[in-house]
């Protein structure tokens, strides 16, 4: 998870724009809209509760009252689906959003600045990598309890390092640029330098790290809920569909499919739009 | 030398701070391990003698002073859960994550590198393209999702090997590693796309340059210029990335040891965690640390040999 | 690298990747041998193997087969002697006499002596800190060797159900490792333990009752490490038996399988923490009762298989259980929703249920729940725990509102599922206080009289069914699948696993 954005960003950067990189970011347009509409449709017209049970309908195949079939409490399989990628992406812009906010004042402060701080947080950087991701998951569950909210604040936390990875090694580099010497001896003050001058350059690695993050963070809930940490049931999300699904995997096959095929499908989406964001 | 000096001392920093935030985070998380060995038929009276015994009522820096030292002596501690020596209990199991994670990254080499290095010469044919986005949805595949698919595939329709049937290293050698393939199988398959994401467009990089146009016009052979000068300065960021994997692959195998039921490091870390056993979770975080560190180094070193232009000493 | 060693290449890599799979396939067989059975365990054991402080119930139910104690439970729930030939009890309940069976060995080789069951029964009353590893031994005045060969135990108070705690193991008083090296009486001896992985035991020949040793020679208990693949385990030779295999496995089995039904001996409820609001409130607790669709969760979790229960009673306690307490609330919602306008919330309220995370049955219950609850107007939400966490914050904090779990008897006494409700009791998680039900339970307690005693117990169940103490569903039901080779299988009316049952089938 730490690594691919590391390496990927680093190669996106060094790439020139071309058709071909474009088709990527079409291509993941169009998967993540779809799964948006998707999500939408699930919103406003369910075609079922997605909790309600019944138990006439347990195991129920696909048909056209239930196009996605039904699972092991009667429930609807397709509304559930909706529901699950409703709620992967809140827990997916959250995560995003407190790990890019965070992550660029962190890393643009140790980059710019340097130092004995920088030193440090490298050092947390690199034993966060060693530390067990489940004990960190269980750490802040049980500091502030499961649930989607607090699992998104934990894989928000847990997203600052690797962003403040990034935008650390654009201001390494930006910092002995040209532009921004020829600030500092205007007299611009270090924060206009660091928000004004240097941020917005990094613009095209920070958007694509960013899709690189919404990749993630739909794996990392995923895998999060899969667990049982996340989502509580009897609302639905697409990792506790899954592994829920496995057990009855010779019996009802479309249970784990969907849910998974979702997942697959919003990983696919982003990581294709950040291939092709990187290369404009 | 002074390179590999200052290394290991940050080695050492890293395993110290990795270590203190795992006894810290044992003291915040809910239970311990005198309640969680004693399950219902705890009283107070007898958790209270319990944690007296295994010295859980002193201040964390106190605890993890007593755990560092002895285990500076070379004793590991003794698991509180499993009531017996933390060495021999994990030593076992190290054959076993190891395995899985060097069958993985083999299995990872052979596939990723032709299959890199055949879209790149042929960059837009129609097989690259196809490649290409195969490559591009088998990335997609999250890790546990993929190990239920191989278990469906090769365990239940094909039949080649009995999932959950786990055979042990002491008893049947072989057998061993043919069940250990299909977990690998599952940990290589998302970074083994990864890697030929990487070393195609790193090539494709490299052949653009202009010390590949000159080599071309003074005649030299399509082949020879890859092989010899793209495909040399190409792999220095795919090494980097090969050597990350492999940590990755040591540390992060926890859930497909979860779905193919090897009993591995990784298992007896997520029991140990939820047993609060931190003798055990400790010892296993440093093991790992320890071999995720040490191959970074390598990597490094590595690194510096293969392109004399880098310098270790610049890093 | 030329081009052509790239299909070189591809070429090696599929020899690699067939001749491992074939590897895989030629290690399977294992296990068919005739004398030994492998037998599937969902959990591993995370314990201390002395049997004296082993806490786990899935820690326990294997040991059975290694330690024995002065007498030993039957599966019809009877008491047979066993280290001890026969025994006595006094008329006043005070005092029991062992006399000692001749020729009992431990598995080292050892005979064993009056001072090795002095000293196991002495251990149990106290460890030598002063805890009390059997709580009713803390009645126990003091303990004696007679001549004779025979042992003697005096109580402060009267007991006549003290003999279901002598299956407290007799273990050798010079076992320095009895955490780590478990040395019993029992029918198997313990061969060795890999974690995460096995528990192997082996019968043992001198046992000093031929038709009760052992018939299968090596016991392998493998840690199930994915639930989701026990029966192409089964089904492989993998694995030959699973105790507690959940239905959707159990559906997959051909016919190589018997698949035995019987119950787990649990009470599965919602448990209520009485003293939170609106809980305080019998009414409240009587609506979440009225409710209830036992039927429902049945079918949905079970496939309708399942005992329904009405209090903290099951029905292989035989005597002490009331079957007419399970219909003392039947799903009435036009009730529940009046109970609930009485008590002041005609618009419903909201409250958690905390659940351990790694019990299915209980967390597919408490999903069934919620919607049952729903048409009273109560929304309840579900909050997965681990288990560690569960018995720190639920079962010794009692820091919860409800949960959903089974709860099993200790040993086979009535009290040992009712003494928990008695306001003072240690481990009264649910905070239930009622002055009446203290007062039945100490003199059913107390009572020497057989039928009088049983009589009292029922009516303590009868209290905690009509106070709603908690919301009570089933027995859950219990799947075995033995493969035919096998048979002589015995369910037991508490959580044991007993192997020296099971022999090879003609």
């Amino acid at each position: 998870m730490k690594i691919n954005n590391y390496i990927f960003v680093k190669d996106i950067s060094l790439k020139k724009n071309s058709l071909k990189n474009n088709r990527n970011f079409i291509a993941g347009s169009i998967i993540v809209v779809f799964m948006m509409i998707f999500m939408l449709v699930g919103m406003i017209a369910s075609p079922y509760d997605p909790t309600a049970i019944d138990s006439s309908a347990k195991f129920q195949g696909m048909s056209l009252a239930h196009w996605f079939g039904c699972d092991n409490f009667g429930r609807d399989i397709l509304s559930r689906v909706m529901e699950g990628t409703y709620a992967t992406f809140k827990v997916a812009f959250g995560t995003v959003i407190i790990g890019t906010l965070f992550g660029i004042i962190v890393g643009a402060l140790t980059g710019y600045y340097g130092g004995l701080i920088d030193e440090i947080l490298m050092r947390i950087n690199d034993s966060i990598f060693a530390f067990p991701s489940i004990l960190l998951a269980l750490l802040f569950i049980s500091l502030l309890g499961a649930g989607t909210y607090q699992v998104t604040l934990a894989l928000g936390i847990a997203f600052i390092p690797s962003f403040a990875r990034i935008v650390r090694a654009e201001f390494l580099k930006a910092k002995n640029m040209d532009y921004v010497k020829v600030a500092k001896l205007m007299g611009a003050s270090d924060f206009r330098i660091i928000f004004i001058h240097i941020l917005p350059n990094t613009y095209t690695v920070l958007l694509s790290s960013i899709m690189i993050g919404f990749n993630n963070a739909v794996l990392a809930e995923a895998s999060m809920s899969f667990l049982g940490i996340g989502v509580q049931p009897p609302d639905p999300s697409l990792g506790r569909m899954l592994s829920e699904a496995q057990i009855y995997l010779a019996k009802a096959p479309n249970y784990a499919l969907f849910p998974g095929v979702a997942i697959i499908l919003l990983i696919l989406g982003f990581s294709l739009m950040a291939d092709g964001i990187g290369r404009d | 030398m002074k390179f590999v000096i200052k290394k290991f001392v940050t080695m050492v920093i890293t395993i110290i701070m990795v270590t203190l935030f795992v006894f810290i985070a044992f003291n915040l998380i809910s239970g311990d391990a005198a309640i969680s060995s004693l399950g219902t038929q705890a009283t107070p009276e007898r958790i209270e003698s319990l944690r007296n015994e295994l010295g859980l009522n002193d201040p964390v820096l106190v605890q993890y002073g007593r755990w560092a030292i002895n285990f500076l002596k070379g004793d590991m501690g003794i698991s509180y859960s499993y009531r017996m020596p933390v060495s021999t209990m994990i030593m076992d199991k190290v054959p076993v994550t190891l395995t899985m994670a060097l069958i993985a990254f083999v299995l990872m080499l052979i596939f990723s590198i032709p299959v890199g290095i055949y879209t790149s010469k042929h960059e837009d044919g129609w097989i690259d393209r196809s490649i290409i986005i195969i490559n591009q949805i088998l990335m997609a595949i999250p890790p546990f999702f993929s190990g239920i698919l191989i278990t469906f595939l090769f365990g239940r329709l094909l039949k080649l090997f009995t999932p959950g049937g786990y055979i042990s290293y002491d008893k049947n050698i072989f057998g061993f590693i043919g069940y250990m393939f299909f977990p690998a199988l599952a940990i290589a398959l998302p970074k083994a796309t990864m890697a030929v994401k990487m070393l195609r467009s790193s090539v494709l990089k490299e052949a653009k340059l202009d010390y590949v146009r000159t080599a071309y016009s003074k005649g030299n052979s399509t082949n020879e210029v890859f092989y010899h000068h793209v495909l040399k300065n190409a792999m220095l960021p795919v090494i980097t990335f090969f050597g990350m994997t492999l940590t990755d692959m040591i540390a992060g195998s926890i859930i497909v040891e979860q779905v193919f039921s090897v009993p591995g490091l990784g298992r007896i870390l997520l029991t140990s965690i939820s047993n609060r056993d931190y003798p055990v979770v400790m010892a296993i975080i440093v093991i790992i640390s320890v071999m995720v560190l040490l191959i970074n180094m390598l990597v490094d070193i590595l690194y510096s040999v293969l392109d004399p232009r880098i310098s270790i000493e610049d890093k | 690298m030329k081009q052509k060693s790239f299909k070189g290449l591809l070429k090696v890599f599929v020899v690699f990747a067939l001749t491992i799979a074939l590897c895989g396939c030629a290690g399977d067989k294992e296990g068919s041998d005739s004398s030994s059975i492998i037998v599937g365990i969902p959990q591993d054991l995370e314990d201390s193997l002395d049997p004296h402080k082993v806490a786990a119930a899935g820690t326990k139910e294997v040991l059975f087969n290694i330690f024995e104690g002065l007498v030993k439970p039957s599966s019809n729930g009877e008491f047979l002697p066993a280290v001890a030939k026969s025994y006595e009890v006094s008329e006043d309940g005070l005092s029991y006499t062992f006399e000692l069976r001749d020729g009992v060995k431990f598995h080292d080789g050892n005979a064993v002596t009056l001072e090795d069951v002095k000293y196991s029964i002495d251990r149990c009353a106290d460890d030598g800190s002063g805890n009390c590893l059997v709580p009713a031994y803390a009645n126990i005045k003091d303990t004696q060797i007679m001549d004779g060969g025979k042992f003697v135990i005096n109580l402060v108070e009267p007991d006549t159900e003290f003999l279901a705690y002598m299956t407290t193991a007799i273990i050798p008083k010079n076992n320095a490792t009895p955490d780590t090296t478990p040395i019993g009486t029992g029918p198997y001896k313990f061969v060795s333990r890999s974690p995460q992985e096995n528990f192997i035991i082996e019968k043992f020949a001198d046992y000093y009752d031929e038709e009760k040793a052992a018939h299968i020679n090596t016991v392998t208990f493998k840690i199930i490490g994915n639930m989701d693949t026990i029966a192409v385990e089964l089904e492989s030779g993998a694995m030959d038996m699973v105790a507690r295999i959940p239905t959707a496995q159990a559906d997959q089995l051909s016919d190589k399988f018997d698949i035995l039904e019987g119950t787990m001996n649990l009470v599965q409820a919602l448990y209520i923490n009485n003293s939170v609001a609106p809980f305080d409130d019998v009414r409240v607790r009587q609506a979440l009762c009225y409710a209830l669709d036992v039927e429902e969760i049945k079918s949905i979790v079970s496939d309708g298989k399942g005992e329904e229960i009405g209090s903290s009673m099951f029905p292989s306690f035989g005597k002490y259980y009331d079957e007419t307490l399970k219909d003392v609330y039947n799903t009435n919602i036009d009730k529940a929703k009046e109970l609930l306008a009485e008590a002041g919330y005609p618009d419903g309220f909201s409250f958690d249920i905390t659940v351990p995370s790694n019990y299915t049955q209980h967390v597919d219950t408490a999903q069934v729940l919620v919607e049952q609850f729903k048409k009273i107007n109560v929304k309840a939400n579900i909050k997965l725990i681990e288990w560690d966490s569960w018995l720190s914050d639920v079962y010794s904090a009692r820091n919860y509102t409800t949960t959903v779990v089974g709860v099993d008897a200790s040993s086979l006494t009535a009290s040992a599922l009712l003494q928990r409700f008695k306001s003072d009791a240690s481990n009264n998680f649910i905070n239930f206080s009622s002055k009446e039900y203290d007062e039945t339970f100490l003199k059913a307690r107390s009572t020497t009289d057989d039928d009088e005693k049983t009589k009292l117990y029922k009516e303590c169940q009868k209290i905690l069914t009509n106070e709603a103490a908690n919301v009570y569903i089933q027995d859950l039901p219990e799947f075995v699948a033995l493969n035919k080779k096998f048979t002589g299988y015995e369910f037991y009316p508490m959580y044991i696993q007993d192997m020296s049952k099971i022999r090879l089938a003609d």
